[in-house]
């Protein structure tokens, strides 16, 4: 482990759907400035663990702790306060609302830093012409940019990302993960949920896998040889497997 | 001429009728809740004002400035109470709850005040009116209570489209979860629109006991001209629900005006019909997500 401080800690989180152990002890730690990636199949408890973090979901066990701050019983609104913000799974704009209007509601309760409605436009280029069109009419990938935005515009120091690749079109996913860069250049931490382990693995600093709902992984790209993280994915005991690459 | 007079009638109708729906359109649009207890609330504000008007001793054409911020205080509470507590365990528990609150209000108000009817005296304000022919005959007191309607519905439009609160009113009623994700309190917002909804209602009960008497049980008779008024209209729409509310008023006018005791009734065959050629009302934008 290195020196940089963590500055998003969960510890040993177990988080249950009724009878159904949906996250199951797993404990990870993402340090400032980091992009993060956990990866897994279907059904692996990544999206659950991300909503659990954002308040969405009660942990059974476990904690979240932000720099410190123990945010477990916290609600949603304290999280995003504190500084965590998601961009959920199928981007959930607010429909009726125009694009701006989307930003704004955003804002609502933002930190200082250095998004606003303004600096969203200037990242995306294509939107502040049409911030007057309802979140409705976007196309997908347009829809995915001002989930981003709105999540942004709250200036949050731990960006969670649940599955920015699904339903769009692999061009459109290059230029929406092309961001990044840009994002961890104005000192956003990024925690990330892909199933496109390719792309996780291309982005990320350090990967986690689960796997039903338990850590089977965890290493930077660097070390995870394509063998180990296939068999990390789909829990197939290969692993003692001579590597060759 | 008296066709005319029946359809000008209908439309003043239509306008407390509206005034009296948009609560409950509100807290629909919103929360997803059905109050059943919306018409009851209108006859319990006509008895706090009936209560409560001596008391002050403003004339009684005054008494919504009493009534209505006692009723918005007590819809935020109500909301944030036993509301939320039913909407917390499943949409279903929230029509027996307002139904529960719907029996409970018309009981204690039995109790408490017998079942003789009551009205709120304005006077000789109720006789004034404006001929502009023999045959027509525009009572003052409908043409404000129309004025109100427009004015509230206006105002009301003005707030969800122009204020930052009225975008997280619209933000929370589109999608709850994703609210909560960029840190609003939705039971915050919830009690706002509670509020709202309790303050029109007000108007709308204190209107009635002008026009008419009202007693402990007619709050479920008036509850469906409510529904009726918003489903034509379009749940979702407020100026739907003016729309909605002008229609019933005129079918039921005009009902009267072939035959008296079909007043009610052309409304109710209205309404069917607006369902079936038209199920999302006439102004109803939203589509099935």
């Amino acid at each position: 482990m290195s020196a940089a401080p963590a500055l998003l800690e969960v510890d040993r989180l177990t988080v249950h759907h009724g009878q159904l152990c949906a996250v199951r002890e797993v404990s990870l730690s993402v340090r400032t400035g980091e992009t993060f990636a956990i990866i897994g199949a279907n059904g692996a408890g990544k999206s659950t663990l991300l909503r659990t973090i954002v308040g969405l979901h009660r942990a059974t066990s476990g904690r979240v702790v932000l720099d410190g701050e123990d945010l477990t019983h916290a609600r949603p609104d304290a999280r995003l306060k504190a500084g965590i913000a998601l961009v959920p799974e199928g981007r959930r704009l607010f429909p009726s609302l125009t694009v701006e209007e989307n930003l704004l509601v955003g804002a609502y309760r933002a930190r200082r830093g250095p998004f606003d409605v303004a600096r969203v436009y200037e990242l995306f280029e294509w939107m502040a012409a049409r911030r007057r069109q309802r979140a409705a009419q976007l196309s997908g990938g347009e829809q995915q940019a001002v989930a981003i935005g709105r999540a942004l515009v709250a200036n949050p120091r731990v960006l969670l990302l649940d599955e920015l690749s699904l339903g769009l079109a692999p061009v459109v996913v290059q230029r929406i993960y092309a961001l990044l860069p840009e994002l961890t250049a104005a000192g956003v931490t990024v925690l990330l949920v892909e199933q496109d382990v390719g792309q996780a693995v291309r982005v990320a600093t350090r990967v986690q896998c689960l796997l039903e709902g338990s850590t089977t992984l965890t290493g930077t790209p660097a070390e995870l040889t394509r063998p180990r993280i296939e068999a990390a994915y789909f829990g197939v005991a290969h692993e003692q497997e001579p590597e060759p690459r | 001429m008296s066709w005319v007079n029946a359809v000008i009638q209908g439309i003043m109708t239509g306008g407390y009728y509206a005034l009296f729906a948009c609560g409950l359109s509100l807290l629909f649009g919103v929360m997803g809740i059905i109050n059943l207890a919306h018409g009851d609330l209108a006859v319990i504000a006509g008895y706090v004002a009936v209560l409560l008007v001596p008391e002050t001793h403003l004339p009684v054409v005054w008494s919504f400035l009493v009534v209505v911020p006692i009723f918005a205080i007590g819809g935020y509470v109500l909301q944030r109470t036993l509301l939320q507590a039913s909407l917390d365990r499943d949409p279903f528990t929230t029509l027996l709850v307002t139904f529960g609150l719907s029996v409970v209000a018309e009981n204690a108000l039995l109790e408490a005040f017998s079942s003789n009817g009551q009205s709120l005296n304005i006077g000789s304000l109720i006789a004034y009116s404006f001929n502009p022919t023999s045959t027509i005959s525009l009572s003052y007191l409908s043409l404000v209570v129309l004025g109100v309607a427009v004015v509230v519905l206006g105002a009301l439009q003005l707030f969800l489209s122009r204020t930052s609160t009225g975008r997280l009113v619209r933000a929370v009623a589109d999608d709850t979860e994703a609210a909560q994700l960029v840190g609003v309190n939705y039971r915050h917002i919830f009690g706002i629109a509670a509020a709202i909804a309790f303050a029109t209602v007000a108007l709308a009960g204190i209107a009635n006991g002008m026009y008419t008497e009202f007693a402990p049980t007619t709050g479920p008779a008036n509850l469906l001209f409510a529904f009726e008024s918003v489903v034509i209209g379009g749940i979702g729409s407020l100026w739907g629900t003016l729309v909605g509310g002008i229609v019933l008023g005129v079918a039921q006018q005009i009902g009267a005006q072939i035959n008296p005791a079909y007043q009610v009734l052309a409304g109710h065959v209205v309404f069917l019909a607006v369902l079936a050629v038209r199920p999302r009302g006439l102004f109803g934008l939203r589509t099935a997500p």
